[in-house]
């Protein structure tokens, strides 16, 4: 699902240090793209299945049942619970839906297992880049320290 | 001489790279668009005949019919699949184009280079 930019089997040790830097640094920036996927999956997760336990309490209690609404943050208003059996579910692209108790709960439970998987595949992703910009960083280390020690005056002459 | 002609090769080249950059942007948002679309269509179809949906046009809450619905995601989501074809079309003509562009930049520059190495040995 997450897009993959097209890379081409390079064996790194055959690239010239500029280009290892590149390398180093677009692997570096998908790392920390990764690690803000997986937050963002985690913190979605959680809500759903926040949303699944009060689904679950809203059909527990009793209908006229006095309850506390939020307006704002800090600003709530008495009210009683009118239906303790339907609820509406935003479905996506502006998509409602009027479902029983039973079937939101599972909607949510649906959707906290589906971004949970999602959110480990991110996690997989992100190992797998991690390793790849440890070892790209490695050959660069040694190529810039095989480049000092074989040129100890810097400026490049013309042979 | 070779000046002029490098300059241009070179803006020719960096606007290549944006467009290159939009269209990745572009897809990149279809891509969410189509994620999205699919789940609820899945959720469309699993729901009874019987079930109420609702679609939100602006403030209000339009109740609709579930088969309408269903047909209405279904073929939104054929057209984003047909912008999202002609956006990775367009990704690797871009792509062949600004390969292309690079290397005459590249033989420009060496061109260049090597005028101004006669012109210093000259001097």
């Amino acid at each position: 699902m997450a897009a993959q930019p097209q890379q081409e089997a390079v064996n790194i040790a055959t690239l010239g240090p500029q280009q290892l830097n590149v390398l180093r640094e677009q692997l570096s920036q998908e790392v920390d793209d990764l690690a803000d996927s997986h937050a963002t999956l985690g913190r979605l997760a959680l809500r759903s299945s926040s949303a699944a336990r009060a689904v679950e309490t809203l059909g527990e209690s009793k209908k006229d049942q006095a309850v506390l609404l939020p307006l704002t943050q800090s600003l709530y208003v008495k009210g009683k619970v009118a239906d303790t059996e339907r609820v509406m579910v935003n479905i996506g692209t502006d998509y409602y839906v009027e479902m029983t108790i039973e079937k939101a709960a599972d909607y949510c439970r649906r959707r906290t297992t589906f971004l949970q998987q999602q959110q480990q595949g991110v996690q997989k992703a992100a190992q797998e880049r991690q390793k790849a910009l440890n070892q790209v960083t490695n050959v660069l280390q040694q190529k810039i320290r095989a480049l000092q020690s074989s040129q100890p005056s810097s400026s490049g002459g013309v042979s | 001489m070779a000046d002029p002609q490098l300059a241009e090769a070179v803006q020719t080249f960096k606007a290549l790279q944006q467009e290159l950059q939009a269209n990745a942007q572009t897809r990149q948002q279809l891509i969410s668009q189509i994620n999205e679309t699919e789940m609820v269509k899945e959720e469309l179809e699993r729901l009874d005949e019987d079930s109420t949906v609702y679609k939100q046009i602006g403030p209000a809450m339009i109740k609709q019919d579930l088969v309408e619905a269903q047909t209405n995601v279904s073929k939104r989501l054929e057209f984003i699949q047909g912008e999202m074809r002609r956006v990775c079309d367009k990704h690797v003509a871009l792509e062949a184009k600004a390969k292309e562009q690079q290397a005459l930049v590249m033989k420009l520059q060496a061109k260049q280079q090597q005028q101004q190495g006669t012109a210093q040995q000259a001097a």
